[in-house]
């Protein structure tokens, strides 16, 4: 089972995610952070292969907490999921370092369907 | 405050009515069921009318939209449409978990608001070519008398030169929240541009 954190500020979207994930069989959730700080800290701690990330938290913007673990050499995927869907924003996230960008509302088997394509 | 043009004008409000099916779209996948927008309600003036909520228990749902095009929208459930909403989106697994359930009550209509909210500035923001976003949302209960002062005071002061309100219906059930947005000179000026780019454009074929 792959290894997957959760960062989302958002209480209902970390649990219908996790829901998502753990009914699929397939991810385990080892994390889940509401902010930008505890997202960046818990990902360097538990070195996840799937990170779920946010793009507007709190305290920082996700397309910032990418460029923060990209520069520490994290080699976990990423994939975006937040309700920001202009294109110049999911293309400054993916040069960043982002491996996918899904924008929200989507159904369990979308979100399911993009994590398998994670390569 | 400045003044559009009867194109601009035109122009303006097609950029808003696109925007606002788009928060349909994304309400209906909530509700499991179409959801459309009421007639556009669209000002350019400092006075909005109150939405038409009653109860003290009004859920007011407030996005702060940053970047370049700053503004505000809000999203007005009465108590029994929240509560509706909650019920329809609410998965059979958190439901059987009462205490995560109630846990929810708040997240869920929060979140409802982040995406909905962010499919109007994706749409503004991908057809003006500004960078904006909203911020992360706040919940508030209130009567109508607390709802009508907020609200004039964000569009009585002169930053907001501009509102569109609309009230989203749903045909089987009786749910009709409304939504209502403010912004400043930014969101009249960006029209203009793009009104002038296009009939630049237009000239040149």
């Amino acid at each position: 089972m792959k290894k997957v954190l959760i960062v989302d500020d958002s209480l209902f979207m970390r649990q219908s995610i996790k829901n998502a994930l753990l009914k699929s069989g397939k991810y385990e959730i080892v994390g889940e952070a509401g902010n930008g700080d505890q997202g960046i800290e818990l990902a360097l701690e538990l070195q996840p292969e799937i990170i779920t990330m946010d793009n507007i938290l709190p305290d920082m913007l996700g397309v910032d907490i990418i460029k923060e673990l990209r520069k520490e050499e994290l080699s976990s995927k990423i994939i975006m999921i937040s309700a920001v869907g202009q294109d110049s924003i999911i293309e400054e996230c993916k040069r960043s370092g982002a491996n996918d960008y899904l924008v929200k509302p989507f159904s369990n088997e979308v979100l399911i369907e993009r994590l398998d394509n994670l390569n | 405050m400045e003044n559009l043009d009867q194109n601009e004008l035109l122009t303006a409000k097609k950029i808003v009515k696109k925007g606002l099916l788009k928060a349909a779209e994304s309400l209906s996948f909530f509700m499991k069921e179409k959801v459309d927008i009421n007639e556009l309600d669209f000002h350019i003036s400092d006075h909005i009318a109150c939405p038409d909520k009653t109860g003290d228990n009004i859920h007011l749902l407030t996005t702060e939209v940053m970047g370049e095009l700053p503004g505000v929208c809000y999203l007005v459930f009465s108590e029994e449409e929240a509560d509706r909403l909650r019920e329809v989106v609410l998965s059979a697994e958190l439901r059987d978990s009462p205490e995560l359930a109630n846990e929810m009550k708040d997240a869920i209509l929060l979140e409802v608001d982040n995406i909905i909210s962010a499919s109007v500035i994706t749409e503004f923001s991908n057809i003006l070519n500004h960078r904006i976003y909203g911020n992360v949302p706040t919940l508030k209960l209130v009567n109508p008398s607390d709802l009508d002062r907020m609200l004039k005071e964000r569009s009585g002061a002169d930053f907001f030169a501009i509102n569109f309100r609309t009230q989203f219906l749903s045909s089987n059930i009786n749910f009709s929240p409304e939504f209502v947005w403010l912004f400043d000179n930014n969101f009249l000026n960006s029209v203009k541009q793009l009104v002038r780019r296009e009939e630049s454009l237009m000239q040149m074929f």
